[in-house]
């Protein structure tokens, strides 16, 4: 039975909170619009204190069949969904803080809700860093971070969530709370349920904690910004070289000319290299890049908070509503990125894009509002992936955008298998519904 | 059906139910780990459990448990092998699947004999030829008499050779040019030149000196340059070891005794062999007759004088040779030379400082060539695929083919035939004897 | 392909073929199979000894369609079936619980496909993982895991198992060098999964990643080859106290280095190698040898080096050493890994475990596990990843003694239930299989393990893909709590 009027599911979620705290702290009302055109919002917004106050609410909401969108940062509003309001937005930035950080072990225990540089900054003071570099490290929880397997270019040489997150404790649609792998950087008993639930956009259960894999601090940080006079092909042969050799690039990242003139004020293909280890072994490197130059130019250089500070605006570029992420083979990064350009070109579109030559991973930021040319930049850019390995997908776009298209792309030929697993984790379809592949 | 292990010896059940079965002690020191697999080239070819070393050992286990008979599996995973002794190389808790194989071979020729032309033949040859010298030299003087005569060019000429099976005549094709052989033709002490640092005897082998007389005279011609006096004792057999292999321990066992007389009575340093399968197996007739109270000491005395030729002009020195052999060669390891004997790096010690010599390395140059005793003459098939691979694996541009066992030889000889190949196969101990001979001639 | 001599079913009296080994020897031929007791002998346990059961056939398909075909055969006759590859693994996850239809993927060993520019290679599963490296070492390329038993192990199996190794420290294990898989699923349909990275949907490349062939069958992988690190150092150092090892082992952690090896070994282990084919002449009194690699470029070593040897000394090291040639590296090494089967010198039977733990909690663990040693009465080996904290102790027994075995086990199990106590986990790398299923319990409880199980139920509904391993036994009512719950 679902209770029809939002004052009802006010009164059961105030229950379940307690009024110990004043009202506007543990639930807001959103009323029935909301001014974000990204929708993935919520008709009330709760903000529980511990997981046996979400176990509560999510019981709740299945016994009354109500929707629920678990929610960190917000920074990924965009991203699949096309729910413009869910019965409840449950908040997790009151579940934040360090539960414990084992020194010794490179290894870290944290709240969902604790935003990525919280975390950095706790783990300074101990010469320790967890190793992810997604958008907006300011705003981003770690449970939004992992939920949505969120990236930066530093994964080519630190990996992804999915190699730093070794043990969660989960929330599930029921409102059973479970555990997954331990706090060790070796587990093999039973599944590894653990990764089940990075990057499944938060449609299995609400992650309330996260034990973390930490690096040391690199005692040198560097960042060699280098432009092409000619073409890309100098930008893709550096970096085939660059792999090629006995180096350690912590990530090598090409901007199209748009995003280079916004960070490095050369309207050039440019591409990042970092550098992260011991002084020698940095200064080794940059020696290295500087006899293997070619036909590239360096147009800067910066060491440790400057280079820092570069990856941070770099994190905060990704502003525009309207992006694509393109999953490709490293040797099809530059080509997709040349696309894109083309068929922005043709839309009379601007764009802004980047993508890890190491990696495969592009990401493309469409700054026009306009809904209908995105459609068709969308499906060319699918179009040109149709012929390769890999995927296009819309990484933020308006939910009125996103009802219209598949922005996962096309569904995989095992979508059983993702079925199958939603409806064991969340069989009346209350945590995120359609949010993610497939409509699960 | 699981089970936990039962907590009690089970080998009472034992089906081993005749005289030397495998020993218990070395079978279970056997943890089933599986580093031995890919070293096997009968698990490589096959990917089968019972054609791997420990799937062999497991299966010899079974037997003893009675959860197995002494039957034609169990006959058919023991004799696949090649008794090449890879696994033990490659072994961490250091099992002797050599020995347990041949003891399981005994007790499987015992169980069930072979019958049939197979069984006639091997009785003809094992039995009937090989352990008596005059037989097989006469057997050599027909064969002599077959290259010589013009016999063998009308047999190939008329196409007669048809009736052999294709292994067999693949292999009449590279038989090498027959010799009287050295036991016969040299005296029973051959002097060293100048200055004798050490007297040894020689093992002159059975199908050796007759097939490799010439190896056999390159042998003693280096020892003595060398300054080794070099006796032939009169009274010596083959070591046994093709009758060992074919589960013959009785035989072998006769053999093994009549050698430990022969040797000890020539009261030398050393006994020296160029054949790595014959070194092997006297090296291990300490193994053989550990049940034997009268020889047990004996053989233990004797197997620590054996020694490879390589490996005994190493450890005890040599003069270096001065005349040049231009030439490009690669280096087989004998299974019997490196599994067996842990003898890898001598020989190509040896080769490489012959002046002019290039030594290339072989890929995989352990791994057997098939050859394997006779195995090339009862599961050709099998041999006849690691042959394959091991020629495919001869690097490019290479004139000589180097290795310390005749049975490779033949074999090999046999694998460049039939590849229309030009490389020259040659025994470790020719190339030096070469080298000496030309400082003469320069 | 299999010639007249080389018949697997040699001539002999045959058992009447049933329905089932006629359908099989339909699709692979009558050289791929098995089914008469004698020739299953040998199928009847992996690397893992305590458990023995008979599979009802053993069949070699060479492609996916033949596993495919094989597996619908199996399916729609609801008989039950386990994929395994070069049956090294230590938990019996590719033992028959009895009954079972063995599918070997040893002959499907090709390697498919290498791509250096895009750093991936493309295997079958039968393909042996040394292979990989040995194949790409040419062009400075490596494949990184490296269980000790690469050498004869397949990829397939390490997938199966998320096999480990001394070199994950610094690179991770199998799951993190995954790309892509081409699976079997348990009704016979082909999928494939992954390729490119974050592919849209569910993680199912890290879930079938040790999934221990309970979930379907890799046909194809596709795997990430690392450029070799520009130069590499090995250390050595020997102490006289286990207590000076294990704390050296948190101090080089903890001054923020990460070796790409960090092994440790203790005073009855290395009784075991230096008894074993490939000794390195450790001294006989000593207490605990570390080896410890470092890599990456080459102009940052030394400094890595001499804290390393610095912190060692701190700790009372007895000597430390770098290696002097790759030979000694090689040498210390081959020691290592061939450290488990070596055991067989010194004992007639052993039982590894693989318990993992929080670093820091080394010194407590062993002196616990040293407890257990004299409470059973049992000499316990260890040998161990330092660096991730992966324990393998290696408990030796003698089979033939009454009671041994059972208490071999029971010491296994309380080795276990220690390293759980103190948040680690029961197994880092060998997988749960036969051996593991109880002390699941010491980890999961009832909900959880019922949650997992529900996962195995949507790609093996009807258990019939390796049955009855991974989970506990009587973990069936709480399958039932969880098939109420899904429907309810």
């Amino acid at each position: 039975m679902k209770p029809t009027s939002m004052e009802q599911i006010k009164q059961g979620i105030l229950q379940i909170l307690g009024s110990r705290l004043p009202e506007g702290e543990v639930i807001h009302c959103a009323g029935n619009h909301d001014e974000n055109l990204l929708g993935n919002s919520g008709r009330l917004v709760v903000y529980p204190r511990d997981e046996n106050q979400i176990g509560a609410i999510l019981r709740f909401a299945n016994e009354h069949s109500l929707t629920v969108i678990p929610e960190g940062g917000g920074t990924k509003r965009g991203l699949g969904g096309t729910l413009e309001q869910a019965d409840i937005l449950l908040s997790m930035q009151k579940i934040k803080g360090v539960v414990e950080h084992s020194v010794g072990d490179l290894i870290m225990t944290v709240k969902a809700g604790t935003t990525l540089q919280e975390i950095q900054s706790v783990l300074a003071k101990n010469g320790q860093f967890l190793p992810l570099d997604p958008p907006f490290p300011e705003r981003s929880t770690i449970g939004g971070i992992v939920a949505s397997n969120a990236s930066g270019p530093k994964r080519l040489r630190y990996g992804s969530c999915r190699d730093l997150v070794v043990g969660l404790r989960v929330v599930t649609a029921d409102g059973t709370i479970i555990r997954t792998g331990a706090k060790v950087v070796k587990n093999v008993a039973g599944y590894d349920m653990t990764k089940l639930f990075v990057g499944s956009m938060g449609t299995l259960g609400i992650i309330t904690e996260l034990h973390l894999k930490l690096k040391p601090l690199p005692p040198r940080r560097s960042l060699m910004l280098l432009t092409s006079p000619g073409g890309t092909e100098e930008i893709w042969d550096f970096s085939r070289r660059i792999m090629d050799s006995g180096m350690e690039p912590l990530a090598l990242e090409v901007l199209n000319p748009g995003m280079a003139e916004r960070l490095a004020g050369v309207s050039r293909y440019l591409l990042a290299v970092g550098f992260e280890d011991v002084p020698k072994a940095v200064d080794a490197q940059e020696e290295w890049v500087r006899q293997n130059l070619g036909q590239l130019r360096k147009t800067d250089m910066l060491h440790d908070e400057e280079a820092e500070a570069w990856w941070n605006r770099f994190a905060a570029v990704g502003t525009a509503p309207f992006a694509l992420k393109v999953g490709s083979l490293a040797t099809d990064v530059i080509p997709v990125m040349e696309a894109a350009e083309q068929a922005a070109n043709n839309l009379g579109l601007s764009i802004i894009c980047h993508g890890g030559t190491g990696l495969g991973i592009s990401r493309i930021y469409v700054e026009d509002h306009d809904m209908r040319k995105f459609q068709s930049f969308y499906q060319t850019m699918q179009t040109f992936m149709a012929e390769r390995e890999g995927y296009v997908i819309i990484e933020s776009a308006p939910y009125t955008v996103r009802r219209g298209v598949s922005v996962w792309g096309d569904k995989p030929s095992y979508l059983r298998l993702l079925e199958g697993i939603k409806q064991k984790f969340d069989p009346r379809r209350v945590l995120n519904p359609g949010r993610f592949v497939g409509g699960i | 059906m699981s089970r936990l292990v039962a907590a009690e010896p089970e080998t009472r059940n034992s089906n081993y139910i005749f005289e030397d079965p495998p020993d218990e002690d070395k079978f279970s020191a056997c943890v089933h780990c599986g580093m031995c697999l890919e070293a096997c080239p009968t698990y490589q070819e096959t990917g089968l459990e019972q054609h791997s070393p420990r799937g062999r050992v497991h299966l010899i286990k079974s037997v003893a448990e009675g959860k197995m008979t002494l039957g034609e599996v169990f006959s058919d995973s023991v004799f696949q092998c090649l008794d090449c002794r890879a696994c033990e190389t490659a072994c961490p808790a250091n099992v002797q699947v050599g020995t347990l194989i041949e003891q399981a071979r005994g007790q499987v020729r015992q169980a069930m004999p072979l019958r049939g032309w197979k069984g006639l033949l091997s009785r003809i040859f094992l039995r009937g030829i090989f352990p008596y010298p005059r037989r097989l030299f006469f057997l050599g003087t027909l064969l002599k008499f077959y290259q010589k005569s013009g016999l063998q060019w009308f047999c190939r000429k008329t196409g007669l050779l048809r009736i052999l099976p294709d292994h067999l005549r693949q292999m009449e094709a590279v038989l090498p040019k027959v010799n009287k052989p050295v036991i016969t033709r040299y005296p029973a002490v051959v002097p060293a030149e100048g200055e004798t640092r050490k007297k040894v005897a020689m093992l002159t082998g059975c199908v050796m000196d007759v097939m490799f007389s010439d190896i056999n005279e390159a042998t003693i011609r280096v020892l003595t340059r060398n300054g080794y006096e070099v006796h032939l004792p009169r009274q010596q057999k083959c070591c046994g070891a093709l009758q060992l292999h074919a589960g013959d321990r009785e035989k072998a066992k006769q053999l093994a005794r009549q050698n430990i007389d022969a040797f000890l009575a020539a009261d030398v340093d050393h006994v020296i062999v160029n054949a790595a399968g014959c070194g092997a197996a006297l090296r291990e007739y300490g193994e053989l007759l550990h049940n034997d109270p009268e020889y047990k000491e004996k053989a233990k005395n004797f197997s620590e004088k054996v020694v490879d030729v390589a490996k005994f002009l190493h450890d005890n020195g040599y003069r270096k040779p001065t005349g040049r052999v231009e030439k490009r060669i690669t280096y087989h390891d004998a299974c019997h030379l490196a599994h067996a004997q842990g003898i890898r790096f001598e020989p190509r010690k040896l080769l490489k400082e012959i002046p002019g010599i290039e030594l290339v390395e072989l890929p995989d140059a352990d791994r057997c060539c098939g050859s394997a005793g006779i195995y090339n003459i009862t599961n050709p098939e099998m041999a006849s695929r690691l042959l394959q691979k091991k020629i495919a694996s001869i690097p490019d541009q290479v004139e000589l083919v180097t290795m310390g066992n005749p049975g490779c030889m033949l074999q090999m000889a046999m694998g460049v035939h039939q590849h229309h190949r030009k490389e020259q196969v040659v025994h470790t101990v020719q190339v030096l004897d070469w080298a000496y001979q030309r400082e003469t001639e320069q | 392909m299999f010639g007249k001599r080389l018949k697997m079913a040699a001539k002999k009296a045959k058992r009447k073929k049933d329905k089932l080994i006629e359908s099989l020897i339909a699709v692979v031929g009558e050289d791929a199979i098995y089914y008469e007791h004698e020739d299953l002998l040998a199928y009847e346990c992996d690397g893992y000894v305590i458990h023995k059961g008979l599979p009802r056939a053993v069949v070699f398909p060479s492609t996916t369609e033949e596993v495919s075909q094989i597996v619908k055969i199996l399916h729609a006759q609801k008989i039950p079936f386990i994929p395994r590859g070069a049956g090294t693994g230590l938990s019996g996850g590719a033992t028959p619980m009895g009954g079972e239809v063995i599918i070997s993927l040893v002959r499907m060993k090709q390697l498919l496909e290498v791509d250096f520019e895009n750093r991936r290679a493309v295997v079958q599963p039968g393909f042996v993982n040394l292979k990989l490296t040995n194949a790409i070492a040419e062009k400075g390329y490596y494949y990184v895991p490296d269980p000790s038993s690469q050498r004869t192990c397949t990829i397939g199996g390490n997938v199966g198992e998320n096999a480990g190794g001394a070199h994950c420290l610094k690179y991770g294990v199998t799951t993190n060098h995954v790309l892509g898989l081409e699976v079997v699923l348990p009704d016979g349909e082909i999928v494939n999964i992954g390729g490119i990275p974050d592919m849209p949907g569910y993680d199912l490349l890290g879930l079938l990643t040790g999934s221990e062939g309970t979930l379907g069958i890799v046909t194809k992988i596709t795997v990430k080859i690392l450029k070799q690190p520009e130069a590499q150092e090995t250390v050595c150092a020997l102490f006289d106290r286990v207590e000076d090892a294990s704390h050296t082992v948190s101090d080089i952690i903890s001054a923020g280095i990460i070796p790409a090896a960090l092994e440790m070994m203790d005073k009855i282990a290395i009784e075991g190698v230096e008894k074993g084919n490939y000794p390195v002449g450790y001294p006989k009194d000593l207490a605990a040898v570390l080896l410890i690699e470092v890599d990456g470029i080459k102009e940052g070593i030394p400094e890595q080096i001499e804290k390393i040897i610095q912190i060692c000394q701190n700790r009372n090291v007895r000597e430390v050493r770098v290696a002097s040639s790759e030979a000694e590296r090689q040498a210390w090494w081959n020691n290592r890994k061939q450290a488990f089967g070596a055991m067989g010198t010194i004992s007639p039977d052993y039982l590894v475990q693989d318990g993992v733990i929080p670093r820091s909690k080394l010194p407590e663990v062993l002196e616990k596990v040293a407890q257990i040693s004299s409470k059973y009465g049992l000499r316990i080996a260890n040998v161990f990843h330092a660096g991730d904290g992966n324990l393998h102790p290696l408990i030796l027994f003698d089979s033939r003694v009454p009671g041994d075995t059972e208490k071999a086990v029971a010491a296994g199990s309380e080795i276990l239930k220690v390293c759980a106590d103190v948040g680690g986990s029961i197994t880092g790398e060998h997988g749960v299989g036969i051996e593991k299923k109880e002390e699941m319990r010491f980890i999961f409880n009832d909900e959880e393990i019922a949650l997992q199980v529900s996962i195995r139920d949507v790609f093996n509904p009807e258990n019939l893909c390796n049955p009855d391993k991974l989970f506990p036994t009587a973990s069936r009512c709480a399958e039932v709590k969880a098939v109420k719950r899904a429907s309810g």
